[in-house]
C-alpha cells in the first residue's frame, strides 16, 4: 500500500513539473510574442490615405480574363500586389502569398500586378506558377496607386476603400495589412497609441 | 466476497478517490483564484464593472464579493465534512460566472477584460472562457453529488492513499490548469501553412 501511495505522489510531483515546465515556454511565446510584434508594412508617402476610395480600372488579365479592380463587391475584398520579375525580395514573397490565397479565400481575391514586357511577364508566370492569380500589366494601375517601390500591397475593401496598403517584404508584413483591415487601424503609429492606452486602462 | 463485488467496491472506492482529488484541485483553483483577485484589485473592479454593467461602487462590492465566496468555497472543499457545501457553491460562482460571461458575448462585447487569466495576455472573449467556467462548474457538481453519496471508509481511503495524494494531484491538476491557461492567452496566429 505504501507502494502505492508513494508511486501515485510521485506521478503527481511529475506531472506538477511537466505542466510548470509547458507553463513556463507557454510564457515565453507569450512575452516573444509581445517583444516581436508588431511588424507592419511599411507605408510610404502618398496621394491614396486609408478609408479614401480606391480607383477603378477595368483590365485584362495576362490570359485574356476580365480583371475589375476597385469598386463595391459583395462581401469580398481585393489584395492588388504590384511585383515584378527582377525582384529577388518579390519571388521570395510568392510561397507567403500562395498561402495567403488558400488561408484567406474566404474573404479575399488576390491580383498580382506589374508593367513591362508582357513577354516576360507570361514566362515569369509560367516559372512561378502563377496560373491560379489573375496577373494584370497596367503601367496606369501602378500609378493609379501611387507604387514607388516593390513588392508592394494594396488592400481594397469590399465598399472599394482602400483599407491598408505598404511595402511588404514578409509574411508578416502581408498579414498586417490583414490585421489592419480587420482591427480599423490605419498605421502602426496608431496600433502602438491604442496598445499603450490599453495597458494604461488596465494598470500593467 | 465474489469477484464482481471486489471489483465494485474497487470502482467506488477508485471514484471516491478521484472526487477527492478533484475536490483539492478546485479548492487550491478557488484559493489561488480568491488570492489573485486581492492581488489585482483594479483588474478584478473593471472586470465585475464590465460583466456585470455596474457602477464602479458596486462593481467593487461585487469583486470583493466574489474573491470572498471563492475563498469559503475553496476552504469548505479542503475540509472533507463540508465538502458537498464547498462543490455547490463552487459550481454557483463559476455557473454565474459562465452565465456573465455569454451575457457579455451576447452584446457583442469580445473587447471585454474577463479577469479569468493568471496572466496578462488579453485574448478576445470567445467560446473558451465560457466554456471553461462551465467545465468547471460541471466538475463541482461532479464532486458535490460524490459528497453527498457518501464520505470515504477509512479502509478504501488507506488503499487508494486518499489521505496523503489528493494535496498532489490537486497540486498536479493546478499546474496543468495553469499550463493550459497558459497557452489559451497566446496571441493566435493566422491560418495557412508555413510558407
Amino acid at each position: 500500500m505504501n507502494f502505492l501511495i508513494g508511486s501515485q505522489i510521485l506521478l503527481w510531483t511529475a506531472v506538477l513539473a511537466l505542466a510548470l515546465i509547458c507553463a513556463v515556454l507557454a510564457r515565453q511565446i507569450g512575452v516573444l510574442h509581445e517583444r516581436i510584434a508588431p511588424a507592419g508594412a511599411l507605408t510610404l508617402r502618398q496621394a491614396l490615405k486609408v478609408g479614401d476610395d480606391a480607383p477603378q480600372f477595368a483590365l485584362l488579365s495576362l490570359d485574356g480574363a476580365a480583371v475589375q479592380i476597385g469598386g463595391v463587391r459583395a462581401a469580398r475584398s481585393q489584395l492588388l500586389l504590384f511585383l515584378s520579375p527582377d525582384c529577388a525580395v518579390c519571388e521570395a514573397l510568392l510561397p507567403s502569398v500562395r498561402s495567403a490565397q488558400g488561408a484567406e479565400r474566404t474573404w479575399l481575391d488576390i491580383i498580382l500586378a506589374s508593367d513591362g514586357d508582357l513577354a516576360r511577364h507570361t514566362a515569369f508566370v509560367r516559372e512561378q506558377g502563377l496560373g491560379k492569380f489573375p496577373y494584370v500589366v497596367s503601367e496606369q494601375l501602378g500609378r493609379g496607386f501611387g507604387v514607388a517601390k516593390l513588392p508592394y500591397a494594396v488592400l481594397i475593401d469590399e465598399a472599394g476603400k482602400l483599407a491598408a496598403a505598404g511595402l511588404v517584404n514578409t509574411r508578416e508584413h502581408l498579414e498586417s495589412l490583414f490585421v489592419a483591415k480587420e482591427s480599423g487601424v490605419g498605421s502602426i503609429q496608431q496600433f502602438l497609441g491604442r496598445r499603450e492606452q490599453r495597458r494604461a486602462s488596465s494598470g500593467e | 466476497m465474489s469477484g464482481a463485488a471486489i471489483g465494485g467496491s474497487m470502482v467506488a472506492a477508485v471514484a471516491r478517490t478521484a472526487a477527492a482529488q478533484l475536490a483539492a484541485f478546485l479548492a487550491l483553483l478557488l484559493i489561488v483564484s480568491a488570492a489573485h483577485k486581492v492581488s489585482q484589485r483594479a483588474r478584478t473592479r473593471r472586470a465585475a464593472q464590465q460583466l456585470g454593467g455596474l457602477q464602479a461602487s458596486r462593481a467593487a462590492l461585487l469583486a470583493f464579493g466574489a474573491s470572498a465566496a471563492e475563498a469559503i468555497a475553496g476552504s469548505l472543499l479542503l475540509m472533507p465534512a463540508a465538502r458537498a457545501a464547498g462543490a455547490w457553491l463552487a459550481a454557483l460562482i463559476w455557473g454565474a460566472y459562465c452565465a456573465a460571461l455569454l451575457r457579455a458575448l451576447r452584446a457583442g462585447r469580445t473587447d471585454v477584460d474577463c479577469g479569468c487569466s493568471f496572466g496578462s495576455a488579453h485574448r478576445p472573449l470567445g467560446a473558451f472562457q465560457w466554456m471553461r467556467a462551465l467545465a468547471l462548474s460541471v466538475l463541482a457538481c461532479c464532486v458535490g453529488s460524490a459528497a453527498m453519496v457518501g464520505a470515504p471508509s477509512a479502509s478504501a481511503a488507506a488503499a487508494f492513499g486518499a489521505r496523503s495524494t489528493p494535496l498532489f494531484a490537486g497540486l498536479g491538476l493546478l499546474g496543468v490548469y495553469v499550463a493550459l491557461d497558459q497557452l489559451a492567452g497566446l496571441r493566435p496566429l493566422r491560418a495557412g501553412g508555413v510558407a
